[in-house]
């Protein structure tokens, strides 16, 4: 306890330097934890786009890509509203190597019904679906009724409440868990509960019409999951040429392009951290260095007063961990506070999906940053220790004298 | 010079909210122009930032501890109300995704729970001040 206190009183007595070397451990665990948590959670967000997207091929109309990047509106949660004739679905279930397909209907909210923005409403088959439908069972544990809705997780309102969507009154009887995607700002209901919508939208102006076909009968997507053991590949280009004013697009081209983006963000964000860990480190290291000259004729007091080598060493390497582990401390709380609560603005800067870790992960990644920028703290002092402790007592002070 | 660094960080904190508010860290801003559902969020953070630096520049002129103590309370109290004046007080947008939810309300509930940990801070000082004179 006296060491301790010796210890405490040694810095406090130099707040610049101690003040000076707390900040520089905390940038170091900072950079550490927030580029460690936004790689994991994006990562994740993948992993959970992956899971989540349980088609081979969405077919969609031709003139869909031109309207709207598919890989978008899966991530960003656009805005997609295109149709085609609901007789694609029967072509598509035709088709060889096709073993389910389910259809889909988007229309997007008018502004001023519920939010400032307009959201994605997806209508879908709760019977023959596979896409969406075992995501929504984990939220609600029966079919989805009519005027019955199912939200994102990021649409601000709860399970009971009423959702007004083109004058109609929805009921919300769920609400889907975090995918870290666009989806998550996006409606669910059934296929009766989108045409009352349909038809509500038709009666405020908005139009969906399609040159042909029957306009109670429209889809905007299918969701084809091809046979096991079939090539994804083949069933596209059958479909391509099988299905009249669609395009088949493969999700796995999708999910390499946002793969391919992660990758690129991950060695940025390594780049960087890498790039502020030599610098702090460097700058750490000429800070000891400087504090050999400074400290000499101290420490040299310390031996004549009986402390020995090994003491005086000990003594200056727990002064470094004391000041490694409070700015470890304090940058990771401080690149907490940075990251947490800007997590919709971090996912919405990157337009990539972006799902935070569960809580004792990152619990575990507080340590580990806070662990290697002790560690490296230690490293940087460690040889001041052994060049201080070294220091011989009547030379220095006749030097000083 | 010392016993004034709290006040000083106040105001600092005080005209990041104000300014913040009607600028980067402000409600959502329609395209056609009509008004948000987070305007008036935006509008009473605005107002609460200008009362915090208003009761900042006092305590910065004020010399007398207890009047000071009483002033860092009251900033205190209003940087309490200032974290639920986003979202609890007055309403925002429904999509989490909206700036004001993404931004704003995060931005400011930091802003102002820095506000309150800095008025308890110098509530402490001062209540040492008069601790000493009094020794």
């Amino acid at each position: 306890m006296k060491h301790f206190s010796l210890m405490i009183r040694n810095l406090a007595r130099k707040p610049g330097r101690t003040t000076a070397l707390i900040l520089l451990t905390a940038f170091l665990a900072m950079s550490l934890f927030c580029g460690t948590i936004v790689v994991s959670s994006l990562r994740r967000g993948l992993n959970s786009m992956e899971n989540r997207l349980g088609a081979d091929i969405i077919v969609v109309p031709a003139e869909a890509e031109s309207k709207v990047s598919m890989k978008n509106l899966l991530l960003q949660g656009t805005i997609g509203t295109f149709y085609m004739d609901a007789s694609a679905l029967e072509r598509v279930r035709e088709t060889e190597g096709v073993e389910k397909a389910s259809a889909q209907i988007f229309l997007s909210s008018m502004k001023a019904d519920c939010c400032s923005v307009k959201v994605q409403i997806i209508g879908f088959d709760p019977v023959n679906d596979f896409v969406v439908q075992p995501w929504i069972a984990e939220s609600l544990n029966h079919h989805l009724g009519d005027m019955e809705v199912v939200v994102g997780c990021r649409v601000e309102t709860d399970v009971g409440n009423n959702f007004r969507i083109y004058d109609r009154n929805c009921r919300v009887v769920a609400k889907l868990a975090s995918t870290g995607t666009g989806l998550d700002t996006a409606v669910y209901c059934n296929m009766n509960t989108i045409h009352i919508l349909l038809q509500a939208a038709e009666e405020k102006g908005i139009s969906h019409k399609i040159d042909s076909g029957n306009d109670s009968e429209v889809v905007s997507a299918i969701y084809v999951k091809v046979h096991p053991g079939t090539d994804p590949g083949l069933v596209n280009n059958r479909l391509n040429g099988h299905v009249r004013k669609a395009t088949a697009i493969r999700t796995a081209g999708m999910m390499t392009e946002v793969a391919d983006s992660l990758s690129g963000v991950s060695r940025t964000i390594a780049v960087l951290i890498g790039a502020v860990w030599v610098l702090a480190l460097i700058i750490l290291f000429i800070a000891f260095s400087m504090m050999v000259n400074e400290r000499r004729r101290e420490l040299a007091v310390y031996r004549l007063l009986g402390m020995s080598r090994k003491m005086l060493s000990g003594m200056i390497m727990k002064e470094t961990a004391l000041c490694s582990f409070t700015g470890a401390l304090c940058g990771t709380a401080l690149g907490a506070i940075l990251v947490f609560p800007f997590t919709t603005l971090i996912e919405t800067s990157l337009k990539l999906p972006y799902l935070t870790s569960d809580a004792g992960t990152i619990v575990l990644y507080a340590c580990f940053a806070m662990m290697i920028t002790v560690l490296a703290g230690c490293t940087a002092g460690s040889r001041t220790a052994s060049r201080l402790s070294r220091v011989d007592p009547g030379t220095t002070l006749r030097e000083g004298a | 010079m010392k016993k004034n660094a709290f006040c000083g960080i106040l105001l600092i904190l005080a005209a990041v909210i104000a300014i913040g508010s009607v600028t980067v860290l402000g409600p959502c801003v329609h395209e056609d122009g009509s008004e948000a559902p987070c305007a008036s969020a935006g509008r009473a953070v605005f107002c609460g930032g200008c009362v915090l630096a208003v009761l900042a520049a006092l305590i910065l002129f004020i010399r007398k501890p207890s009047v000071r103590i009483v002033l860092f309370f009251i900033t205190m109290i209003a940087a309490a109300v200032g974290i639920a004046f986003p979202g609890t007080f007055f309403p925002l947008c429904r999509m989490d995704s909206m700036h004001c939810r993404a931004v704003m309300q995060p931005a400011m509930i930091i802003l102002f729970a820095f506000e309150l940990i800095v008025s308890v801070c110098g509530i402490i000082v001062e209540r040492n001040r008069i601790r000493r004179e009094r020794a």
